[in-house]
């Protein structure tokens, strides 16, 4: 469990010993970037056991908060990319927003026939095309998500010959005169096959959070669909509500 | 322009899949074909659909009983983040049978944590509530909340197993809650949450935490939650 966690002394000692080190992070007494003390170390400060240590350890690395470096120890990483979930802009405006340097790979981009599912979703014939595009987003030159976009061939016709290495798609859609104007956006969990899991640079079996977005412009016309697998170690998500 | 491209298999499959259950109008817990036959019908191998349908189960389209087949999974609890509805009205709403199962109701002394949210001293008495919450019998979410226990006389006697927190507050206690802000991520369960969910430990939950405050400002609860995303999924709209 993540942060605030409120224990008590009766709590198991690998859980007490996560909030110590999780404390002392948020504090600033391990500064990101340096090694925290050796688990040998903390196992005989606390006098517990070795494997309790580890435990504690796991869950934080787990979290993001930890990265352990074969051979080297375990160090403390920085601070997460935060992000709100009420602003629609897109990948490389809300990293430039954050001071994180951004950058995308594309990986794939085709065209496709639209399909039964998708012609439900935007609107239009299973016979229709779309644009698919599949991306790397990328900041300070670290993986955090995988996104796969699909847009209708007629939005944007000559999406074809534009470098989206140049170009955000964004700025794509504003050359054209689209203004997206809200997006609705869904939050679930995913754990990415082997492969996008090593595109994500994360270890197998770790989840990551999938956000599912549909954007519409002032028309209320369908324009992009897309499906995001993101890093949760990487990011930290926010959002205001209201009654 | 990788005009070569052809989808992976396992996505193919899987969209296969997706609009075989919309062409065919499919319900919730509607048995699919045997895997055998979808192999059949669409020319995928074996290995391909098994891992469409994997993803599929990941994502909560399907689910998976075994010895009888896979079937098609109800639709998630959608929360909207945006909104301050409790969990007890937003499953009402959705046509859900939400329950309760109260796992602690009581006072405890504020950690520095529940004192730095909600701008109290070290050892303030809060009200703690513990709750489990059900949707049709199942256990979806664990919620915790922190109150100010001095603003709150008399807290401890309403029964929470039955009654809605937020309701409380505004029928006896004249509070409402007008806004809030809270955090998300992926968190993994610990032994505690497990057990009280019925599932492993080290499961992927989604985490919620924040807090929420009255027309004053004056924060009212400091909350905690995880979620069980096979049931709930979260949803937001974004604007420019």
């Amino acid at each position: 469990m993540s942060n605030d966690h409120v224990i008590d002394y009766h709590a198991p000692i690998y859980l007490q010993l996560r909030e110590v080190v999780r404390s002392k992070i948020e504090e600033g007494e391990y500064l990101p970037g340096m090694a925290i003390p050796s688990e040998n170390e903390l196992a005989d400060f606390y006098g517990i056991n070795r494997l309790t240590v580890r435990n504690a350890i796991d869950a934080l690395v787990g979290e993001g908060m930890l990265k352990r470096v074969q051979g080297k120890g375990v160090y403390v990483v920085g601070s997460k990319i935060e992000r709100d979930l009420e602003t629609l802009g897109g990948f490389r405006q809300t990293m430039r927003e954050k001071h994180a340097r951004p950058g995308t790979k594309i990986l794939v981009k085709t065209q496709r026939r639209a399909g039964i599912k998708y012609a439900h979703i935007f609107g239009i014939e299973p016979e229709d095309m779309l644009y698919y595009i599949r991306r790397l987003g990328l900041a300070e030159g670290e993986p955090i998500s995988l996104e796969e976009i699909l847009v209708p061939h007629d939005v944007v016709p000559k999406l074809e010959g534009i470098d989206l290495s140049v170009f955000s798609l964004y700025e794509v859609y504003d050359f054209y005169g689209i203004h997206l104007k809200r997006a609705w956006q869904t939050l679930d969990i995913a754990e990415p096959e082997a492969s996008d899991a090593r595109m994500l640079n994360i270890d197998p079996g770790l989840a990551v959070l999938l956000f599912t977005c549909v954007s519409y412009d002032e028309n209320d016309r369908v324009i992009e669909y897309s499906r995001s697998y993101t890093r949760g170690d990487k990011c930290n998500f926010s959002v205001h509500f209201h009654q | 322009m990788t005009s070569e491209y052809r989808s992976r298999p396992r996505d193919e499959a899987a969209e296969k899949i997706e609009c075989y259950i919309i062409e065919n109008r499919f319900e919730a817990n509607q048995k699919l074909p045997s895997e055998r036959d979808m192999c059949a019908m669409w020319g995928f191998n074996r290995t391909t659909l098994r891992s469409a349908i994997r993803r599929l189960v990941a994502e909560g389209v399907l689910y998976n009983r075994v010895g009888s087949g896979t079937f098609v999974a109800p639709q998630k609890l959608v929360r909207n983040l945006q909104d301050a509805e409790g969990f007890g009205s937003a499953a009402r709403a959705a046509g859900r049978t939400p329950g309760t199962r109260l796992i602690r109701a009581g006072f405890r002394e504020a950690s520095k944590q529940i004192s730095q949210k909600m701008k109290l001293p070290l050892g303030h008495r809060m009200f703690e509530l513990i709750r489990v919450r059900l949707l049709e019998d199942e256990p979806v979410l664990m919620e915790t909340a922190y109150l100010d226990a001095r603003r709150l006389q008399g807290i401890e006697n309403y029964d929470f197993s039955k009654l809605s927190l937020y309701s409380v507050l505004q029928e006896h206690f004249n509070i409402k809650i007008i806004h809030g802000e809270e955090k998300l991520n992926v968190t993994y369960t610990d032994e505690e949450e497990a057990a009280f969910l019925g599932i492993p430990e080290g499961v992927p939950v989604l985490y919620q935490t924040g807090v929420v405050s009255d027309e004053n400002n004056v924060p009212v609860e400091y909350f905690k939650s995880i979620a069980r995303s096979e049931y709930i999924r979260f949803a937001s709209v974004l604007l420019r």
